[in-house]
């Protein structure tokens, strides 16, 4: 078992054999050890990796899992009962043997025996494989193991040995002697044609394979194939073989098996494969698995189908002799084999398929019915659930189909078993009409034989006849009781038949009696009564002839139909089968392509966990290293506090080595004071998930050094459970340099902080990082809009470099000091500010940013700016005061720069004085409102110190003391001269303007109205293309208005053309256009006006525009309408052509007048056509020299009725004169066209001449005859040659007839011939045939055989004579024959030929294919001879083959005929004679190879050619032969005009 | 010979055709009473009761005629014309047997009312066979009218005369 454990393992799948589990298990233990170096807080859960899976365990599983032990058990049993039933069968039939009781040896199935031989061996196999029947482990184990195996080997080596002498006796056909070894067997014993004893040819095959397979019981080759079963298999094929030889064709000598023997091998044969069950087919027959248990299931039941459905059609298949047994059998057992096989082959698909699903189950580490479980919950994905409806709806169908056609060939069989019962019964009846036939003539021949010789042996055959008439008639009767046809005949034929026995028994009993002769008139009567049965008797056997040809059909025909079913459902199985085969393998191999997937991801998996094993490894040191350099110190504590970790870092801080630590509690580094707190949050610390956290908030945390110091820590807590315990970690930080660094910066923030000045802190590259709240306040911006962005954002944009080059100051270690700048606030303001910029450095003293503080100094300035402005304003202000008496007594500077006074002048004088004033009121009303109101405001004029006056805008205003006193004058004077000055010209200006502004619109509208009314077209634009003016006639020539357009759209919306009117002007040479681009131009062109008025032809002048500096801006065109100077210059044109046209036309039919009446004269000299001319009054005008030439005379003076007696005319007859009315030209000038053939003969012409003459009258203008012309030519050269035709003609006629003639009387020659010698030819030969056949018939006793034989040739030479000259006479016939076509069905033609030929075809097995030929036009009859012909020889030269093949076809067409095809599969010739092939008497093959006259094809090319068709053949020697033909080309018309006829026929 | 019982008449000029048809019917036993004329006048005269025949009568026609075609003095064709354009005589069965097989000659005595066609095959085994079937089918098997029509024929016929 062991071993075969490992084979399976290594079969099934060999990545997952046992080492390289192992391997990876072994890699998984290293690992962990690895991990077993780790910090002790680490191994706790180390254990849990190591799961390593028993794989050895499960392997074993798994192959117990394949081979069902009670299975095996079972099939070990079967091979020990195997082996004890074969020992069991020999025995047997030795015993049947030596006590003589034959049935011991065939079992009920004679008639083959079991011989002794067979027997003996069946013996040693039995116990052969009795001994080898254990595996050889537990063999081994067994006692006298290496016996039991020497006496087995022995055994099997015994019956091999026997076998291969059998197989060589067989061969060689000798007697080794060995025979009857070992009992002396009777001849009758054995079949008829082997010696008794002899072992059977097949018996001797499966002694050899099975003690072979015996032999090799043990051994397998290296891929682990087992031999013997294969030997095994064998020899249940050849069983199989022997016991259908046995049951079918026993007689068959040398393959039958005795019962006994077959039964016995098969036994054997199981058993063998039974002794080592695991292994047959790789351990499938044994196995668990599904498709295991599909082959158990499916192959017996396969066979058993195969079997019924075998055995239901066998007995037609042989009756019908279609098969012999040998093709039977190995039939069947090909298809069994090919089941078996092909079930097996299903069944190791599904085999592998449900190992690799069982694997993949096993892999996920599901357990089978885990697996089942949710699996049959699981939904059916759509896809398979269809597939599986697809595959059981084929199935369902596939069964459906094959139950349908077995039902079919077991329908089929019992008709073909019936139909050839019939046939069977049909002969018995034929065979008993003849038989009773036999014995009414034995009972006439003796009666007559007795009566006239008296010879008693002649009463023998006459007695025993007499009551074998009466015993058949009975037959018949029993016979023909079903067939309605023949009993009533039977009655007759009893009356005749008993008549002429009664006859028969009066002579015998006459002879007997009264010993005389029977009399003539006896005889004959006997002799009638004989006919009247014979023919009885003939009609009888007709019938039954009749009924055996319709029998047998229709037998054929069952038979078949049932083989058409056979082969329909083995190719439906085959089919049905693949297609099941084949969606199987595509289901193994989907679900291999997912196995493959899962074990890709399981390897993915392993190779992530390795990594990941790996990596937790390195980062466990890593974390060690880490711990130990911490520059925090790193405290683990348990749940007791204990420390169980504290690095170098806490040493260093709490100043105690870790030795001591260790395995303390936490408290002693934790005050007094808070060891109550600490404890409650470790412990809240510890019911929390959180694994993280900060200890307590900042500046809470104390703890205590070794030295008893108290310092503030800063620490973080986390906790880890491992292994069921809970370890907390914190880490600490001594902070209490960091809290009084931080106290003091705080205290210095808050400084900064609540500062007025805005403190900024910023970066080198000007970025802010601090914003204090006074640079809130002074900015605007709150700290957390400004910090981050850049410093200018409040920097003014015209200052921005100022900034940068503060921060380059600052970056090179300078600071600035109370700057003084502007900055902008963030509602936009600008403000003063002083700045104060001093570098930031770090710890380093590297310079990192600076800070600013700025102070608003915005308020400062202001004020500042203000006092200044005052002062400004006070010193330019023409401003004075004067007291109430208009002294002046302040004179600013102002005031002295207007008026030209130093304050030195101008103080204490009065002002009125001083400045010569002019007001514009009288003063008094002046001061009065001054008075009242404390203000006055005017103007005045004043006077300069240099003389010049002023005009000033002057304010008064009075300044009253503390108790309202007014005490002095606050005089404001503003020099307006200037304004006052401009304002008088401004509306000088104006008022021109006015002016100037109507003159303008005048002109305007005057420009306009004679651009409206001027004739011509006025168009301007300015510079882009608008319009600025388009004037009404514009409007007109245009036909349209100004309408803004692109410039490129004018021509196209103008309809502008060239003047040609046709070709539209290019839109960017339209002068407009041009005139834009600062051109000058004139140019003609023509506008289409809408509504389809006629053109106008416009002559357009334009210019460019330019304004005052000279600058293009804007083009004019003036249009001016040249319409009519066109068409007048048109018309003056065409005139002056039409003038000069017509005098060349002048000049040039004058020329060709003069040339036309050169040529006319010289035509008329050189024509050879006389011609004559002659003038109403009869008088020649033209004679040409043709005319003198023909008629032999000039022009005559004569009158005209002496004409034709002047020139000869006559007419054609040559010899009755021409009457002057005849005459053509007289007849011309008496108005009339003829023409004439006449003959001329005069002195000057005396052999003659005919002309043909055409005469016309000359008509002028006005339809009056003013002469004639006549025209003629000599023809005496046509009528010479036509009166030789003529002659010729005649001749030709005559001899035709001759001919004719000639040939009638040849061809009614030939055909007395023909009859003559169809007639005459025959008869002779008939006659020698008869003579000699009757020499033979009434001398042949008295012959010698020579004398005979010579007679036989006699016969033989008249019949040849005959058949040659039959066919020689067809031959000439056809010749003759008239060919009379019509549309004839070729088909019908060739069933009648072949029916015909039908005789010829008895006992043939002849194979007719005939297409479907279209309808030719041909003579039928010749046609069908030529079909005879052809079949007949296709027939002839088939003879041999079996079966013979002829098929008809219509090849495709040549010249548009259709080529008939007649092929055969026959001897065929050698296309070397082809030539020779339609001659006459030629012949390819040897009269006595096959007869015939070599007429045939001749006959056959002389009518297909008389069809105007082409005839050929195509053959190989012993590939058989085509003929070709064609029918020709009338045929082919007619039958196309009959086309429809033709077609409507069929 | 009483004139009654006649079977055939056989025409035929070639003497070796006669003794070979003689020897076939007597042999097959078809027909006892056979007369042999060797040309067409003299078929003519033994028809029609003529010349040396004058003994004859109308009533006891032949059962049967072979005639074969190419006969001296009075051509076959013309026998058969004669016999089948009589009303006395149109009824008897005649069997054209001659060694032609030309078309026409087919064709031209099914058209003057032979009853039949036969070439006589040059075997003589199928001559015999020819004949015996000839002479089992006229003399067997065919039913010949019955006699008193022929004689009221005959009798009509002669009355025409």
């Amino acid at each position: 078992m062991k071993s075969m454990r490992q084979v399976l393992l290594e079969e099934d799948n060999p990545a997952k054999a046992p080492p390289a589990r192992e391997g990876s298990a072994g890699r998984r233990l290293q690992s962990s050890r690895a991990s077993g170096g780790n910090p002790p807080w680490f191994t706790s859960g180390g254990e849990d990796i190591l799961d390593i899976p028993d794989l050895t365990s499960k392997a074993r599983q798994q192959t117990s899992d394949r081979c069902d032990p009670r299975l095996v058990r079972r099939l070990n049993v079967f091979a020990s009962a195997s082996a004890g039933f074969a020992v069991a069968v020999g025995l047997l039939g030795l015993a049947g043997w030596e006590l003589h009781i034959a049935s011991l040896d065939t079992w009920g199935i004679p008639p083959v025996r079991l011989v002794p031989n067979t027997a003996a061996s069946c013996i040693l196999l039995g116990v052969a494989l009795w001994l080898l029947r254990r595996e050889k482990e537990e063999e081994s184990r067994q006692p006298f193991a290496g016996a039991r195996k020497l006496i087995a080997r022995i055994s099997a080596a015994i019956v091999c040995l026997m076998g291969v002498l059998v197989a060589v006796e067989h061969i060689c056909a000798c007697d080794l002697g060995f025979d009857q070894l070992l009992f002396a067997v009777p001849g009758a014993e054995r079949m008829p044609g082997l010696r008794p004893g002899l072992v059977a040819s097949s018996s001797a095959c499966a002694f050899i394979l099975l003690s072979t397979a015996l032999l090799l019981l043990n051994y397998k080759t290296r891929r682990g194939i087992w031999l013997a079963q294969y030997l095994a298999f064998a020899t249940a094929i050849v069983a199989i073989f022997g016991f259908f030889a046995l049951l079918i064709a026993p007689s068959v000598s040398g393959l039958t098996m005795a019962f006994p023997s077959a039964v016995a091998f098969l036994v054997l044969a199981a058993g063998l494969l039974g002794s080592r069950p695991t292994w047959v087919m790789g351990g499938l027959l044994s196995s668990q698995s599904a498709g295991a248990q599909l082959l158990r299931k499916v192959v017996p039941l396969a066979l058993l189908v195969l079997t019924l459905v075998g055995w239901s059609i066998s007995k037609p298949l042989l009756t019908e002799a279609h098969f012999t047994w040998v093709q039977a059998s190995i039939l069947a057992i090909f298809c069994g084999a090919l089941l078996v096989g092909f079930v097996t082959w299903i069944a190791f698909i599904v085999d592998r398929s449900d190992t690799e699903r069982r694997k993949a189950e096993e892999a996920l580490g599901v357990s089978k019915e885990d697996a089942d479980r949710p699996l049959g919950r699981l939904e059916e994905p759509q896809a398979e659930a269809q597939l599986r409806r697809n595959v059981n709806l084929g199935f369902a169908v596939a069964v459906l189909l094959t139950s349908l056609l077995a039902f079919l060939s077991w329908r089929a069989a019992h008709q073909a078993e019936d139909d050839a019962a019939w046939v069977a019964h049909t002969h018995e009846v034929s065979t008993a009409l003849e038989t009773m036939l036999r014995h009414l003539d034995d009972v006439e021949t003796g009666a007559r034989g007795f009566a006239l010789t008296g010879s008693e042996p002649f009463l023998e055959p006459y007695k025993t006849g007499k009551y074998a008439v009466a015993q058949d008639l009975q037959t018949l009767r029993l016979l023909v009781a079903d067939n309605s046809d023949q009993r009533p005949r039977l009655e007759p034929l009893q009356a005749e038949a008993n008549a002429r026995i009664e006859s028969a028994t009066n002579v015998v009993t006459m002879r007997q009696n009264q010993g005389k002769p029977p009399t003539e008139a006896q005889m004959e009567r006997g002799e009638q009564l004989m006919d009247a049965a014979r023919s009885t008797i003939a009609a009888m056997e007709d019938t039954e002839k009749h009924l055996l040809e319709q029998r047998t059909q229709r037998a054929r025909a069952a038979t078949r139909f049932n083989i058409s079913i056979i082969a329909l459902g083995s190719l439906l199985g085959v089919i049905f089968l693949s297609m099941a085969g084949f969606t199987v393998s595509r289901e193994v191999g989907i679900s291999a392509r997912a196995r493959a997937q899962v074990n890709t991801l399981n390897a993915e998996l392993e190779h992530r966990v390795a990594q990941r094993t790996a990596a937790l490894g390195d980062s466990e040191g890593r974390l060690a290293g880490v711990i130990q350099s911490a520059t925090d110190s790193i405290i683990t504590v348990d749940e007791e506090q204990r420390i169980v970790l504290f690095n170098s870092a806490a040493e260093r801080i709490f100043r105690c080595p870790a030795a001591e630590a260790l395995g303390q509690s936490l408290t002693r580094f934790i005050p007094q004071r808070l060891h109550a707190a600490h404890a409650e949050d470790i412990r809240r610390f510890g019911h929390t998930d959180v694994t993280n956290r900060a200890m307590a908030p900042k500046g809470l945390l104390w703890a205590l050094r070794a030295d008893g110091h108290e310092f503030q820590i800063e620490a973080s807590i986390s906790q880890v459970v491992t292994g069921g315990k809970k370890l907390f970690t914190v880490i600490l930080r001594d902070v209490t340099e960091r809290v009084q660094a931080a106290e003091a910066r705080e205290r210095l923030a808050a400084i900064v902080e609540f500062s007025d000045d805005a403190i900024i802190s910023k970066t080198l590259d000007g970025t802010i990082t601090a914003w204090n709240h006074g640079a809130e306040k002074v900015f605007g911006y709150t700290a957390s809009e400004a910090v981050g962005k850049k410093m200018w954002m409040i920097v003014p944009p015209e200052r921005a470099s100022e900034e940068s080059d503060i921060l380059a100051q600052i970056a090179r270690g300078g600071s600035v000091e109370h700057f003084e700048t502007i900055r902008v606030r963030k509602d936009g303001t600008h403000i003063d500010v002083s700045v104060t910029i001093s570098p930031i450095r770090d710890n380093n003293g590297v310079i990192v940013g600076a800070s600013k503080i700025a102070r608003d100094i915005t308020d400062r300035k202001l004020a500042e700016g203000a006092i200044r402005e005052q002062a400004q304003v006070m010193d330019s202000a023409q401003v004075f005061v004067r007291d109430m008496e208009s002294r002046v007594v302040y004179w600013p500077q102002g005031a002295e720069k207007l008026y030209g006074f130093t304050s030195q002048e101008a103080l204490g004088i009065l002002s009125h004085d001083l400045f010569h004033t002019q007001f514009p009121e009288p003063l008094e009303t002046i001061e009065k409102k001054l008075l009242e109101t404390g203000m006055w405001e005017g103007e005045l004029i004043h006077r300069k110190r240099d003389g010049g006056t002023i005009v000033v805008s002057s304010a008064w205003a009075l300044h009253r003391d503390s108790q309202g006193r007014p005490v002095r004058i606050l005089e404001t004077n503003i020099d307006i001269t200037a304004s006052k000055r401009a304002a008088e010209e401004l509306s000088v200006q104006a008022s021109e303007l006015a002016l100037s502004r109507k003159a303008l619109e005048a002109q305007t509208a005057m420009f306009q109205l004679v651009l409206d009314n001027m004739g011509e077209g006025l168009v301007a634009a300015d510079r882009e293309g608008h319009f600025l003016i388009w004037n009404n006639s514009a409007k007109k020539l245009m036909g349209r208005g100004a309408d803004d357009l692109p410039t490129e759209q004018w021509t196209p919306h103008y309809k502008i053309f060239l003047p040609d009117g046709i070709t539209p002007y290019p839109p960017d040479r339209l002068p407009l256009v041009r005139a834009l681009h600062g051109e000058s131009v004139r140019v003609e062109l023509m506008v289409q006006p809408p509504e389809n008025l006629p053109g106008k032809f416009l002559e357009v002048t334009a210019r460019p525009l330019s304004d005052a500096a000279g600058g293009l801006c804007g083009g004019v065109a003036v249009l001016h309408d040249i319409t009519e100077r066109k068409q007048v210059e048109t018309a003056l044109a065409g005139q002056a052509e039409e003038l000069s046209r017509q005098a060349e036309e002048l000049i040039r039919s004058r020329q060709a007048l003069e040339t036309q009446a050169l040529m006319l004269e010289s035509v008329l000299d050189s024509i050879s056509e006389g011609l004559v001319v002659a003038n109403e009054k009869e008088k020649f005008v033209v004679w040409n020299p043709a005319a003198e030439r023909i008629l032999g005379f000039g022009p005559t003076k004569l009158p005209s009725e002496q004409w034709p007696a002047h020139y000869g005319f006559f007419l054609p007859d040559t010899v009755t004169p021409l009457l002057p009315e005849q005459d053509p030209l007289i007849r011309a000038l008496h108005g009339e066209v003829c023409t004439a053939e006449m003959f001329v003969r005069n002195p000057k012409t005396p052999e003659g001449v005919w002309i043909e003459a055409s005469a016309s009258p000359l008509i002028d203008k006005n339809g009056i005859t003013r002469g004639g012309v006549i025209a003629f030519r000599d023809v005496s050269h046509n009528k010479v040659a036509e009166r030789e035709i003529h002659q010729l003609n005649d001749e030709l006629e005559i001899r035709v007839l001759e001919r004719t003639a000639e040939l009638k009387a040849a061809n009614k020659e030939l055909e007395a011939f023909s009859y003559s010698v169809s007639h005459d030819l025959r008869a002779p030969l008939r006659h020698i045939s008869g003579f000699s056949q009757l020499l033979v018939e009434e001398f042949g006793a008295t012959l010698v055989p020579e004398a005979q034989r010579y007679v036989e040739r006699i016969q033989s030479g008249t019949q040849r004579m005959g058949l040659l000259v039959d066919e020689l006479l067809n031959l000439a016939r056809v010749g003759r024959h008239a060919l009379n076509p019509r549309v004839t069905n070729l088909n019908d033609l060739v069933a009648e030929v072949v029916t015909m030929l039908q005789p010829e075809c008895e006992g043939r097995q002849v194979e007719w294919v005939i297409a479907d030929l279209p309808p030719v036009d041909c003579d039928p009859i010749l046609v069908k001879q030529v079909l005879q012909n052809l079949l007949a020889n296709a027939l002839k030269f088939t003879r041999h083959r079996a079966p013979s093949v002829i098929e008809v076809a219509c090849g495709k067409e040549e010249e548009g005929h259709p080529v008939f095809m007649i092929r055969d599969n026959g001897t065929g010739f050698d296309m070397k004679y082809v030539d020779k092939l339609f001659g006459v008497f030629q012949r390819l093959h040897s009269a006595e190879e096959f007869e015939g006259t070599g007429i045939g094809l001749a006959t056959v090319q002389r009518i297909v050619h008389k069809h105007e068709g082409r005839v050929w053949a195509e053959a190989e020697v012993d590939k058989g032969a085509t003929f070709y033909f064609t029918l020709g080309a009338q045929t082919e018309a007619k039958s196309k005009s009959n086309g429809a006829t033709a077609g409507g026929q069929r | 010979m009483s004139s009654e019982e006649l079977d055939i008449l056989l025409v035929e000029d070639s003497p070796e055709d006669v003794d070979l048809a003689l020897h076939t019917l007597e042999r097959e036993k078809l027909a006892n009473h056979i007369f042999v004329v060797r040309d067409g006048a003299e078929a003519l005269d033994f028809i029609f009761c003529h010349g040396a025949f004058t003994h004859r009568s109308f009533e006891h026609p032949p059962k049967l005629v072979l005639l074969d075609l190419k006969l001296p003095k009075v051509d076959g064709m013309e026998v058969l014309k004669r016999i089948k354009s009589d009303p006395r005589t149109k009824t008897i069965p005649v069997v054209i047997m001659t060694s032609s097989k030309e078309e026409r000659d087919l064709v031209a005595s099914y058209n003057l009312g032979a009853n039949s066609y036969i070439q006589k095959p040059v075997d003589f085994d199928q001559f015999r066979e020819t004949v015996k079937t000839v002479g089992l089918y006229w003399l067997v098997i065919n039913q010949p009218p019955v006699m008193e029509d022929q004689q009221h024929l005959a009798g009509l016929a002669h009355d025409r005369h």
